[in-house]
């Protein structure tokens, strides 16, 4: 097909935006928009020209279980796909220096390091930069003899939850999952999310979990998708105290 | 009326993790969305289902909303208006039109009976794209509202408006076509 003609680029993204593109068709003008600008263009041309026919629907509310199937969701996503939330509050820099420092460090050495860090960055030699919102609290979580490290981040200000994998988990993410928990001044595991086994992920922090006094995060062995009941069902691979910075 | 501004900034503070907000964000648009789904998949456990897709990409994407993608409802609602259409070819790979004379499947939303174009004409903020419509000849303007509206393929189209095939696909091109000039002129 000719992308090239005006007209019909004009055309396929009319009939896209309409939906009346359909089949391989579609898919094929999918995949183009990848890559082609002037296809997205076009696209976005007759998305917004056509948007005020979607204004004139009258709301219809959904039932209140569509939510608390959202939230449901959301609570246990693992997001490890997810780029960092809030890419220009946390410069990557520090979180590659730190992971690489990490890796043979104990968790207390990490925290030294990044306040060091910090520091030389915020002498006053270069304009300062968008001023960092540091992750104030950090652990290390080791497996099979530090063959295998997450390194965990946990910002309750923002609610996020940062953690970088490095090395080999032995695990089958098809099969089953590693499940991160916090265990409370209580004792009570809380769930927290699905670690990634590879890059680096972010996840939010579940709603309601506030951190304990001495906090101690875990992982434990569980089925696809987590423990299905709230609690660590399977053995606990790694533990660690998580300290403040 | 929902303020453009305050969404915007809802959909800042969800991209940022902040589950309140996100909770905000649905309980102002989520209607507005159920209603473009509900109109294209006619059925209420896929508008659902649909919804919560939507809502989950919402969650996982709303970085990706920038102010030149339109009005925060307008990103919102085409995400959704596409969810419906991938949903509904999906599901219904085969033409499912209703029979003449089998009762809409629709009974739980208000104005679903609409005619398209009356919809059309209703609607607020129209402007140009109303006058461009009202000069398309009577079969591409219902073509172009009807593929907009309820979703429909052309051999869908071509059931519904009792034509060829052939006919119903140079109607919408026609109408596409046309609108397109009005809206440059």
């Amino acid at each position: 097909m000719k992308y090239d003609n005006v007209r019909l680029k004009q055309m396929l993204a009319a009939e896209y935006a309409l939906g009346t593109l359909t089949g391989a068709a579609r898919r094929r003008f999918t995949r183009l928009l990848q890559t082609r600008a002037d296809l997205l263009i076009e696209l976005r041309y007759w998305e917004a020209r056509f948007a005020p026919l979607l204004a004139s629907s009258q709301p219809v509310p959904p039932r209140d279980i569509v939510w608390a199937e959202i939230e449901r969701r959301i609570q246990r996503d693992t997001v490890t796909s997810l780029p960092t939330a809030v890419p220009t509050a946390r410069p990557r820099s520090s979180l590659w220096i730190w992971q690489t420092w990490a890796v043979a460090a104990s968790a207390a050495f990490v925290a030294v390091s990044l306040q060091l860090y910090q520091r030389q960055h915020a002498a006053p030699a270069a304009p300062p930069p968008v001023v960092a919102a540091k992750p104030p609290y950090v652990a290390m979580l080791s497996l099979n003899q530090g063959a295998a490290v997450w390194t965990v981040a946990m910002n309750p200000d923002q609610r996020r939850i940062s953690v970088i994998a490095r090395g080999d988990f032995g695990a089958d993410t098809r099969k089953e999952s590693m499940e991160l928990w916090l265990i409370g001044d209580d004792g009570k595991p809380v769930a927290l999310g699905i670690m990634p086994v590879t890059g680096r992920g972010s996840m939010p922090m579940p709603a309601g979990v506030t951190m304990p006094a001495k906090p101690v995060i875990a992982v434990s062995r569980e089925p696809l998708g987590g423990s299905p009941t709230g609690l660590p069902t399977g053995p606990v691979l790694a533990t660690s105290p998580v300290v403040a910075l | 009326m929902t303020d453009a501004a305050v969404l915007g900034r809802l959909l800042a503070d969800t991209a940022s993790g902040d589950q309140r907000a996100f909770r905000e964000l649905y309980n102002a648009t989520s209607a507005h969305l159920f209603a473009v789904l509900i109109r294209i998949l006619e059925r209420r456990d896929w508008a659902e289902e649909a919804l919560q897709d939507c809502y989950l990409k919402v969650w996982q994407k709303a970085e990706q909303y920038a102010p030149d993608k339109g009005a925060p409802l307008t990103w919102l609602q085409t995400i959704a208006r596409y969810r419906a259409l991938d949903l509904l070819r999906a599901k219904r790979p085969e033409i499912g039109m209703p029979e003449e004379d089998e009762a809409p499947p629709m009974t739980f939303a208000d104005g679903q009976a609409v005619d398209p174009e009356a919809r059309a004409v209703e609607g607020e903020g129209m402007g140009r794209l109303t006058e461009c419509l009202d000069e398309l000849a009577p079969d591409p303007r219902r073509s172009v509202l009807l593929a907009y509206y309820e979703g429909y393929t052309h051999p869908e189209l071509a059931t519904v408006l009792k034509a060829p095939l052939g006919t119903v696909k140079s109607w919408v091109r026609r109408g596409l076509a046309q609108l397109r000039d009005c809206l440059d002129a």
